[in-house]
């Protein structure tokens, strides 16, 4: 992984499923702050039971529960519920009405990314990252 | 005007009925196949599209880029906004419209640009607040996002407004009697006009002063 800063960085995930998860426990093992929300208690089973992050059992579309969950004094938000949807709104949330500097979410459809980068928010496609995996195995 | 509705069931149903009575051209998109049978069975008139219309290829299929409102009322608020904003910014629709559920998300889409956002919750729950404290107050309507009421109340032989001018009568600086029906015939009042007993008033005030206001025209109970 590309390490960017050795600064500690307060960072939000939303969604604990795999991805989520995954991404938590590798920011974690840097000098990160990182917060776990996921609605579903269950979820966080998923993580390690040496994460050293925060977790939050909370719906990430209430605004509310997002600011009882400090986001607005975070400087990365990441997005990685399996709702393209939930996603696409949660992102806006966190830019738009929370105004957090860098802003990622997933999104499975390719077609809607297209609308959300003038929102500033960058977005990251499965089916594309696996179409260059795929092709750069075979070329 | 042509309107596309996405999502919703009975909701929807009934304002595609309207629409349609008024003779605008109606087209219908929701994820239930079974519901959009019953859709097209009802309404001969109107294009009904089975699937989800917060994807962009549904979108535009159902011809999205000719409409002149979409409305998104599905029961979910995170697929309304993204039913809006893509309509608003692919398919360059001049009025995005949405129900939301939370009626927190009004402020929050307005700012995420969706052009027009109705929460039935914000709505019912301020009716229903207003007519549990004042039996007398009928058709209560709430503009200005919630700042301003505008509601109709009758008059009593007791009432300290009965048999006054409006000149005379003491109304707040926070309120306005816009309309007097008298018979039901509108009149619309001047500081001459002498306010009866079975009048009919509709008034505008300011919400957080508007006991204050009944009061005046009612009288304390």
């Amino acid at each position: 992984m590309r390490k960017k800063t050795n600064a500690k960085q307060s960072v939000m995930i939303v969604g604990c499923g795999q991805l989520g998860s995954m991404l938590a426990e590798n920011l974690c093992e840097g000098e990160n702050s990182v917060t776990v929300i996921d609605s579903n208690d269950s979820a966080f089973k998923k993580l390690s039971p040496n994460f050293g992050g925060f977790t939050i059992c909370a719906d990430a579309m209430d605004p509310e529960s997002l600011r009882d969950a400090d986001i607005e004094n975070m400087d990365i938000v990441l997005v990685t519920t399996d709702n393209d949807n939930v996603n696409i709104f949660v992102a806006q949330l966190a830019k738009e009405i929370f105004n957090v500097p860098q802003v990622i979410a997933r999104l499975y459809d390719i077609k809607r990314e297209g609308v959300y980068k003038e929102f500033g928010i960058k977005t990251i496609c499965p089916t594309v990252l696996s179409a260059e995996a795929f092709r750069n195995e075979v070329l | 005007m042509r309107i596309m509705i996405v999502g919703g069931k009975r909701k929807a149903w009934f304002l595609a009925k309207a629409f349609i009575q008024k003779k605008h051209k109606v087209t219908l998109i929701n994820k239930d196949s079974e519901y959009c049978t019953k859709l097209s069975s009802d309404f001969e008139e109107a294009i009904v599209i089975n699937g989800d219309g917060s994807k962009p290829f549904i979108l535009e299929d159902a011809n999205t880029k000719n409409m002149d409102i979409v409305i998104a009322m599905t029961s979910n608020d995170a697929d309304n906004l993204v039913v809006c904003q893509l309509c608003k910014n692919i398919f360059k629709v001049p009025k995005t419209m949405s129900l939301v559920s939370s009626p927190q998300n009004v402020e929050i889409f307005t700012k995420l640009g969706v052009d027009t956002t109705v929460s039935s919750v914000a709505i019912l729950t301020s009716i229903i607040e207003q007519r549990a404290f004042a039996d007398d107050i009928k058709n209560f309507l709430s503009v200005g996002g919630g700042e301003v009421v505008l509601f109709e109340i009758s008059v009593t032989s007791d009432s300290p407004i009965c048999d006054k001018t409006l000149s005379q009568a003491n109304i707040p600086q926070e309120a306005s009697i816009s309309c007097v029906i008298r018979n039901d015939q509108p009149i619309i009042p001047k500081g001459f006009t002498k306010i009866l007993e079975n009048d009919k008033l509709v008034v505008v005030a300011i919400a957080e002063k508007q006991e204050t206001v009944l009061e005046a025209i009612l009288g304390g109970k």
